[in-house]
C-alpha cells in the first residue's frame, strides 16, 4: 500500500506578537489549517510570496517548531509522539542560505558528519568512508573535508548541506529556498544534482521556492500558499497548463520568463500584500482579486476537490 | 586528452585560480603577527606572567623580611640607594623589588581566579537566556539589572566588613559581583547565532540542546568570550587593588600592590616612590592586557565573505 | 543623437591582500534617451561596481581608470567630487536593491524626499512637497500627503521600493542607474515596479541602466544588453538579438540553465555551466571563460580575445566566429 510519506492534517501555527507598546498581544496565524499529502518518491513544490507561511510550514514539518493545531503524522506516527531523532532520521533540510547554513567554526567534514554523530549511527571507524562517499556523491573533492565554509563557494556549501542532509539516507528532504542565493549557472547545477539524487536514493522532496519556473521543471505536484491557506493544489503539468485560482494565475503570470517580446504582465493585482495580523473577511485573497464579489468579502470559500485537484475559491477557473 | 587540456588552459593560470583562501586559523594567525597592540599586549604579559612563575628565583630578597635598620631607603636611581635593594625598601624595610615580583603573583592569581568565577556564571547565565529566550531570558535580565545597580565596591566592602577580608573572599565575592558584563555580551551572542540555518539544521540532525549549546553555539561565542574574559582581568585586578587599597583586601603582610600603595601613602611626600612604584606597575599590566584584549578583538573579527 | 550616457574602456582595480583584483576590465557601452540598456551577469561579474563607477562612488582604495566616460556632454573622468555631488541624485539617480537599507530609517519619507530635491535646486519646503506629493502618485502610492510622514519600517518593502524610485525622480535626472531593483521583491510586486519604471521611463524620457543577474527581468523589460563575466562585457546587442540567437558560449550556456516553462523538457536535467567562476587577481591572461567552456581550445589561453563587432551594437568577445559559435558545441571527453 501506497501510505504517503507525510500528511499533513489541518496544521495551524499561531505566534503571538506584540501589537505596539501597552497594546498586549494579537495572534499572528502563520499557518492556519494546512492539509497535504506528499507520496513516496515525489516532489511537491509549495509556492508563495513572502508571508504566506510555506518556509513557517518547513519548522512545523522539521519538527523544529510545534504545531498550534492539528497533526502531522510521519512514517504512520504523529510528530509529536516521535522523538527528535526519530524525526530526524526520517526528514532533513536544506536550507536558502549557503552562508548561514554551516557553523564557520566546523570543518567541513564534521559538519557533513554532524547527523551521524549526534545520532550515533553506524560506528565512528565507518564515518570517514561515509563521509567520502557522499561527498563524492554530491560532487565535492573529498580533500574539501579539512576546509572550513568560508573557504567554499556558495555553490559548494550548498552542495555540502546537501550532503549533511542525505549522509542519513532520510525519506524527506525539505528544500527552502535552495537555489534562491545562488548565481543562475550554479542553480542549475545544484537543481540537476537534486534531480539526479532523487531518482538515485529514491528521495521525496518537498521543494519551497518563490521561483515558478524552477517549481514547474522538478515539481511532481504543487500547493499555492496564500497566508497561511492553500488556495490551491494540483499535478505540476495541470496547474501550469490551466491555473483556477485567481492567485495561481496572477503568479504564473508574473513569472518573468526570458522571453523577449512578451512585455510585462498586468496582474491586475492591485494592492499589496495584507498584513497576516489583520487578514482580510471572508476569502482572503478579495482585496486583490479582479473577480471578488459580494460573497468573497465575507464567506471563506470552502475546499473543493475535483478532478484530483483542490482549489479554495468561490470563482474558480471551470476545469 | 582531457588531462592535456586541463592542462593547457588552467596551469599557471592566469584566472586567478591559484588563489586559494585561508583558513580562518591561518587568518586569524596573519593578523596577529601584524597587530602591534596585541603583540606589545601579549610580550608584556608573558614578561609578568614568568616573572609572577619565577619569583623565588627572581626577587632578590624574601618579601616578608624586616629590617628596621634599613627603613625607606631609597631606589638606585636616587643618591643614597644601593644595587643591594635596587628600588628600595619600604617602611619596614622590606626590598621593595622582591615585593613587587612576589605583588604581581597576588595580582594575576586574583585576576584570573576572579575571572574563571564570573566568567562562569555569566556565560552559564548569558548563553541559556540568549539561547532559550522567553521565561529564562526574563528571569536573567532581572538578575543582570539587579547586579548593574549595585555598585561592585561598595558591596564587596560590606561583605568584607562583615567577613573580614582575605585573598581568598576577595576572590570568591569579587567573582561572584562582576559576572555582569560576560552575561550582557554573550546573550547578545547567543540570541544572534540561535536564528542562525545551522542551529536549524543541527537540530533537524538530531543534536540534543546541550550538545548544540556546546559545540554549535560556544565556539562561534568564544571571540566575545575571550576578548570580554582579558577585560575582566584587568577590572578585576584593579578592583583588588582598590579593595586593598582601603585595607578591605588582601591583608599585610601579604604584598599585593594596592596594598602597597596604601602603606606607602603617608610617605607619599618624601618618598614617592612607594607610590610611585607599584602605581606604575598595576598601569602596565592593566594596560598590557588591554590592548591584548583589544587585539584578540580585531584578530578574530567575523570574517567578511568571500 | 548623443548618447546620455558613453563609457569606453572603464577599469576598476581594487586592491587585495592576495594581488590585485582586476574587477572591471575594459568596459565599454552607451545609453541614449529613452532607451533601456541592461547589464546582465552573475556575482562577481562587476556590473555594480561598473554602476559605482559612472557615479564615482567606489570604495576606498579602489582605482578607476577610463578612456571615456562622458555623461550627457560633461567629461566625469575630470569632475571634482563637488561637480560629482552637483550631478549625483540630479542629473543622475540611482535606485538600489534594499530599500530598506538605502532609506533612512531615522527620516521620514517626506524628509528624504525633500531632501533630495531642496539639495540640488533653491525651492521652499512647500514647493517640495507638492513635487514629493505628485511623484509619490506617479509611482502609485495612494494617500500620499500621509504617506510623506510615515518612516520606511511601516511601509511594505514594493512601496518603500516606490518610493525610492519617486525619491529618484525628484530631480528630473536624465539617467537612472537601478541595481538589482526588483530582487528583493515578490514575484507579483516586481512585475508592478518593472511595469513602473518603464512607463515612467517613457514619460520623462529618461534613460536607464537596469542592473540585474535575472534574464526574465532583461528580456522583458531592457531595449539592450550587455552580458558581463568576469568584469568584461562578453556579449552585446538588442535583446532580441542576443536572446534568439546568443553567439557568446557564456550567453549560451546562461540561457540553458533557466527552465521556461512549456519550452523546457520538465524532469531532464537543465543546461549548466560547469565549474566555478575563476577570481580576477594579479596577472590575467586568455580567455576568462575558457575553463568553462565546451568550445575552449588550446588557442583560448594564448591570448584575451577582443570585441568582435558584427553590426551596429552588436558585438561578442570570442576567439571563434560567429559560425563556429552557433554550431554544435564539440562532443564531450574530448
Amino acid at each position: 500500500m501506497n501510505r504517503p510519506v507525510i500528511e499533513v492534517q489541518d496544521a495551524t501555527k499561531t505566534y503571538q506578537v506584540s501589537a505596539g507598546l501597552f497594546k498586549g498581544q494579537l495572534p499572528l496565524q502563520a499557518v492556519n489549517g494546512v492539509s497535504l499529502d506528499v507520496a513516496k518518491g515525489s516532489v511537491l513544490g509549495l509556492v508563495g510570496e513572502s508571508g504566506c507561511g510555506k518556509s513557517t510550514l518547513a519548522r512545523l514539518i522539521l519538527g523544529l517548531e510545534d504545531l498550534s493545531g492539528g497533526q502531522i503524522v510521519l512514517d504512520g506516527q504523529p510528530l509529536a509522539r516521535l522523538g527528535r531523532q526519530a524525526i530526524s532520521r526520517r526528514v532533513q533540510p536544506v536550507f536558502q542560505d549557503p552562508y548561514s547554513s554551516l557553523n564557520p567554526r566546523k570543518s567541513i567534514g564534521s559538519i557533513i558528519s554532524l547527523p551521524l554523530r549526534a545520532l550515533k549511527i553506524g560506528r565512528p571507524a565507518d564515518w570517514p568512508d561515509q563521509i567520502d562517499e557522499i561527498m563524492a556523491v554530491v560532487g565535492l573533492a573529498p580533500r574539501l573535508k579539512h576546509n572550513y565554509p568560508n573557504q567554499l563557494s556558495g555553490g559548494q556549501r550548498q552542495r555540502v548541506a546537501i550532503a549533511r542532509a542525505l549522509i542519513m539516507r532520510p525519506e524527506l528532504v525539505i528544500c527552502d529556498e535552495p537555489t534562491s542565493a545562488l548565481d543562475v549557472s550554479v542553480q542549475a547545477q545544484i537543481l540537476n544534482l537534486l534531480m539526479k539524487l532523487r531518482a538515485e536514493l529514491g528521495l521525496t522532496y518537498i521543494l519551497i521556492s518563490h521561483n515558478l519556473s524552477v517549481v514547474e521543471h522538478m515539481a511532481t505536484r504543487v500547493a499555492v500558499m496564500y497566508l497561511g491557506r492553500i488556495v490551491e493544489e494540483a499535478g505540476a503539468v495541470e496547474l501550469y497548463r490551466r491555473p483556477r485560482h485567481p492567485y495561481t494565475q496572477a503568479l504564473l503570470a508574473s513569472a518573468l520568463t526570458p522571453e523577449p517580446g512578451l512585455g510585462l504582465p498586468e496582474t491586475h493585482l492591485g494592492v499589496a500584500y495584507p498584513n497576516p495580523i489583520d487578514p482580510p473577511p471572508g476569502c482572503t485573497f478579495h482585496p486583490r482579486c479582479p473577480k471578488a464579489d459580494r460573497t468573497c468579502s465575507t464567506v471563506p470559500p470552502p475546499p473543493t476537490l475535483e478532478g484530483g485537484r483542490l482549489v479554495e475559491c468561490h470563482h474558480p477557473e471551470p476545469l | 586528452m582531457t588531462e592535456d587540456r586541463t592542462l593547457s588552459l588552467t596551469a599557471g593560470s592566469g584566472l586567478g585560480e591559484d588563489v586559494v583562501f585561508p583558513s580562518p586559523g591561518q587568518i586569524m594567525r596573519r593578523r596577529m603577527a601584524r597587530h602591534v597592540g596585541f603583540i606589545f599586549g601579549a610580550a608584556v604579559l608573558i614578561l609578568i606572567l614568568i616573572m609572577a612563575l619565577l619569583a623565588p628565583a627572581l626577587a632578590p630578597g624574601d618579601p616578608y623580611e624586616q629590617d628596621l635598620t634599613r627603613r625607606l631607603i631609597p631606589p638606585v636611581w636616587q643618591d643614597k640607594g644601593t644595587w643591594e635593594h635596587p628600588l628600595g625598601t619600604d617602611n619596614l624595610g622590606r626590598d621593595y623589588l622582591s615585593r613587587l615580583i612576589y605583588g604581581s603573583r597576588v595580582s594575576l592569581l586574583i585576576g584570573v581566579s576572579v575571572m574563571l568565577i564570573a566568567g562562569l556564571i555569566g556565560t552559564c547565565l548569558g548563553l541559556l537566556a540568549g539561547y532559550f529566550g522567553g521565561k529564562v531570558d526574563m528571569a536573567v535580565s532581572f538578575l543582570i539589572t539587579v547586579r548593574l545597580a549595585l555598585p561592585a565596591v561598595l558591596v564587596a566592602l560590606a561583605v568584607v566588613t562583615l567577613i573580614g577580608g582575605s585573598m581568598t573572599v576577595v576572590i570568591v565575592v569579587l567573582g561572584c559581583l562582576i559576572w555582569d558584563r560576560f552575561a550582557v555580551v554573550l546573550r547578545a551572542s547567543a540570541q544572534q547565532i540561535r536564528s542562525m540555518d545551522y542551529v536549524n539544521a543541527a537540530k533537524s540532525a538530531g543534536c540534543s540542546t546541550r550538545r548544540i549549546l556546546i559545540a554549535e553555539i560556544m565556539p562561534n561565542l568564544l571571540n566575545n568570550l575571550i576578548v570580554v574574559a582579558t577585560l575582566e582581568v584587568a577590572r578585576a585586578i584593579l578592583l583588588e587593588a582598590a579593595l586593598s587599597f582601603l585595607g578591605m583586601g588582601v591583608q599585610p603582610p601579604t604584598p599585593s600592590w594596592g596594598l602597597m600603595i596604601s602603606e606607602g601613602k603617608e610617605f607619599m611626600l618624601f618618598e614617592p616612590y612607594l607610590i610611585t612604584l607599584p602605581g606604575a606597575a598595576l598601569f602596565l599590566m592593566v594596560l598590557a592586557i588591554n590592548l591584548l584584549g583589544d587585539g584578540i578583538r580585531d584578530v578574530t573579527a567575523p570574517e567578511a565573505r568571500s | 543623437m548623443t548618447p546620455v550616457l558613453e563609457v569606453s574602456r572603464l577599469c576598476v582595480d581594487l586592491p587585495l591582500p592576495a594581488g590585485m583584483l582586476h574587477a572591471v576590465r575594459d568596459i565599454s557601452f552607451q545609453v541614449g534617451q529613452g532607451e533601456t540598456l541592461s547589464l546582465v551577469g552573475e556575482s562577481g561579474c562587476g556590473k555594480s561596481l561598473t554602476a559605482l563607477a559612472v557615479m564615482n562612488l567606489l570604495p576606498q582604495g579602489a582605482r578607476r581608470t577610463a578612456a571615456t566616460l562622458r555623461f550627457s556632454g560633461l567629461d566625469l573622468t575630470r569632475a571634482s567630487e563637488a561637480e560629482m555631488s552637483r550631478i549625483r541624485g540630479n542629473q543622475m539617480a540611482m535606485i538600489f536593491q534594499e530599500p530598506m537599507t538605502s532609506l533612512n530609517p531615522c527620516y521620514t519619507i517626506g524628509d528624504q524626499l525633500e531632501e533630495a530635491l531642496r539639495e540640488h535646486r533653491p525651492v521652499s519646503r512647500q514647493q517640495a512637497r507638492e513635487r514629493a506629493i505628485y511623484l509619490l502618485e506617479k509611482v502609485g502610492i495612494t494617500a500620499a500627503g500621509s504617506r510623506l510622514r510615515q518612516y520606511p519600517h511601516q511601509l511594505s518593502g514594493g512601496l518603500r521600493q516606490r518610493a525610492m524610485i519617486a525619491m529618484g525622480l525628484m530631480c528630473g535626472p536624465s539617467l537612472i542607474i537601478a541595481d538589482e531593483p526588483t530582487t528583493a521583491l515578490d514575484v507579483t510586486i516586481q512585475a508592478q515596479i518593472l511595469s513602473l519604471l518603464a512607463s515612467l521611463q517613457r514619460e520623462f524620457e529618461m534613460a536607464l541602466i537596469l542592473i540585474t543577474h535575472d534574464l526574465g527581468v532583461v528580456a522583458r523589460v531592457a531595449n539592450r544588453v550587455a552580458v558581463m563575466y568576469c568584469g568584461q562585457v562578453v556579449e552585446t546587442g538588442t535583446v532580441r538579438e542576443v536572446f534568439e540567437k546568443p553567439i557568446h558560449p557564456y550567453t549560451q550556456g546562461l540561457m540553458d540553465c533557466i527552465p521556461v516553462p512549456g519550452k523546457t523538457p520538465p524532469g531532464q536535467p537543465l543546461g549548466s555551466i560547469p565549474g566555478l567562476v575563476p577570481t580576477p587577481i594579479g596577472q590575467l591572461f586568455g580567455c576568462s571563460f575558457r575553463n568553462r567552456c565546451p568550445r575552449a581550445s588550446r588557442a583560448c589561453a594564448a591570448s584575451d580575445p577582443d570585441l568582435v563587432e558584427l553590426g551596429p551594437g552588436r558585438a561578442y568577445r570570442c576567439l571563434l566566429s560567429p559560425e563556429a559559435c552557433l554550431g554544435p558545441a564539440r562532443a564531450e571527453g574530448r
